[in-house]
């Protein structure tokens, strides 16, 4: 796959709008939906995108490495989502995404290993996946990005370091702390809903 | 009276948090309830950015849609932008390389979507007018002066080949051209384009008929960036409007005004312009003349 990608690459900067075209098929999936978890806004992500695709097309000749495409294209994604996230009033579009959770999703998310779920669970879940979407919401716009660099696109922590233009020591230190705020977000909310267990089952 | 702690998945808290006195049947408890004991905190969280990430995919047909807007966008931009390479130039040369690519945006030819210069601005090609003008480079056409009435000076010259690209930045053609640098601050280009490649000059605020040729003189805004950075909203508008032009390559950012008179001679272009404080359009005029006149 990487070859055949670096062959794209190659043609791509030789103009070829087909290779263009296919590299955008092999990559659109991937950077929207890493675009819509670090700016929780669905038009915002298609312009992200937009945007990322066309720089990418003019600035094909900046390419200087075929096999490090990938690194290349999420820099200019999340560079892009930065910016659109920094004209906007603080993280307002995340309430865009919590809204969209729960109309795509009206039950929970979580697939548990039965079937059904009894009234109180299904509660209790979609709960847990409002704190979710809300912890993540929480998060420092740096730290949620390597979050989602890291957990969802699986990306190493050097590629993440070459894509946010910061050193290995500080991708770490934002994926520990990420992490930390996520943990004690979600204690804190959990702190809530084990009191309303506890009373439940009394 | 039973009790029992929930596992929350978000935090991922191990049921081991559970106390030990009634661990069997709380884990029986949890396993009964059908929540995940044994996947790691760091898997449910990727599973959960993925669920949450799958709560707004794109359609195929917005993605097709999507595509064709990216089409779109890269053709506006390429018709808008004037894309020149010139590693480490200097903004002063940039006034060279506008003289290069002349003024205006729209190409006669519909083909011609952008042109693209090298400029080797440490080679000196000629010293003096006498040498452009001998030069087989431009037929033995070209003609140049040493010295303006305004004291502006011939310092170096030096030949240029321009790309003409399509919409893809492919090479449709090259083309000839001889650039002048008059005291650093005054830059004439001469040149022999190909068809098409012209463009369309940005409006007059001047124009005169001098021994039968027509010179017309423009101003227009630019904005030199460094190759990856980018305009903002408003300088985007003003490029969209015709009343910004937006140039890569320079090494850092910077704001000019360029003077500029263009004129056609014995089957050359000219193009003469100055980005110096203080640009005068009837002084680019008076300078033209003295050019034609020799």
């Amino acid at each position: 796959m990487n070859d055949v990608i670096a062959e794209l690459v190659k043609r791509m900067k030789t103009g070829d709008g087909e290779a263009f075209d296919s590299l955008y098929g092999i990559y659109v999936k991937k950077l929207y939906s890493a675009a819509y978890l670090i700016s929780g806004s669905r038009a915002d992500s298609e312009d992200i995108v937009q945007e990322t695709f066309v720089k990418c097309f003019l600035k094909k000749d900046t390419i200087r490495d075929e096999g490090a495409f990938e690194s290349w294209i999420f820099r200019i994604m999340v560079r892009t989502a930065w910016r659109y996230i920094k004209r906007r009033p603080k993280d307002s579009s995340f309430d865009e995404m919590l809204e969209q959770g729960e109309e795509r999703y009206g039950g929970p998310w979580i697939q548990t290993d039965r079937g059904t779920l009894q009234p109180l669970e299904e509660v209790i879940l979609k709960e847990e996946q409002e704190q979710l979407r809300e912890a993540v919401s929480s998060l420092e716009v740096k730290q949620r990005t390597v979050i989602v660099l890291y957990y969802y696109n699986e990306l190493s922590v050097r590629d993440i370091a070459r894509i946010t233009g910061s050193r290995e020591g500080t991708v770490k230190s934002r994926l520990h702390k990420g992490r930390e705020n996520l943990r004690a977000y979600l204690s804190k909310g959990s702190s809530e809903t084990k009191r309303r267990q506890e009373y439940e089952m009394v | 009276m039973k009790w029992y702690k929930g596992t929350q998945f978000g935090c991922g808290m191990p049921v081991s948090d559970v106390q030990e006195g009634a661990g069997r049947e709380t884990d029986r408890t949890a396993q009964a309830q059908g929540i995940r004991k044994n996947v790691s905190k760091e898997k449910l969280l990727q599973k959960e950015l993925r669920k949450l990430a799958e709560s707004s995919r794109l359609t195929q047909k917005e993605e097709k849609e999507l595509l064709s807007s990216i089409h779109s966008s890269i053709d506006e931009r390429r018709k808008n932008m004037k894309l020149f390479e010139h590693r480490k130039m200097k903004i002063a040369a940039a006034a060279a390389a506008i003289a290069v690519l002349g003024v205006g945006t729209a190409f006669a030819s519909g083909k011609i979507a952008s042109l693209s210069s090298s400029v080797i601005t440490d080679q000196v090609d000629y010293k003096n007018a006498q040498e452009v003008e001998a030069s087989d480079t431009l037929y033995k056409k070209a003609r140049a002066v040493d010295e303006f009435s305004n004291g502006a000076k011939f310092v170096r010259g030096f030949d240029v080949n321009v790309s003409a690209l399509d919409e893809n930045g492919a090479e449709i053609g090259t083309y000839p051209s001889i650039n002048i640098d008059y005291s650093g601050e005054y830059f004439l280009d001469i040149s022999d384009p190909l068809e098409g490649a012209e463009g369309q000059p940005y409006p007059a605020v001047l124009s005169e008929t001098y021994e039968n040729v027509e010179i017309e003189v423009s101003v227009m805004n630019y904005l030199f960036l460094p190759p990856d950075q980018e305009p903002d909203e408003e300088d985007m508008k003003l490029q969209e409007e015709g009343k910004l032009e937006i140039s890569y390559g320079t090494d850092e950012a910077e704001r000019k005004t360029s003077v500029s008179a263009f004129w056609k001679e014995d089957g050359l272009t000219y193009c003469l312009v100055t980005m110096k404080e203080g640009g005068d359009p009837e002084e680019l005029l008076e300078m033209a003349k003295e050019i034609i006149a020799k």
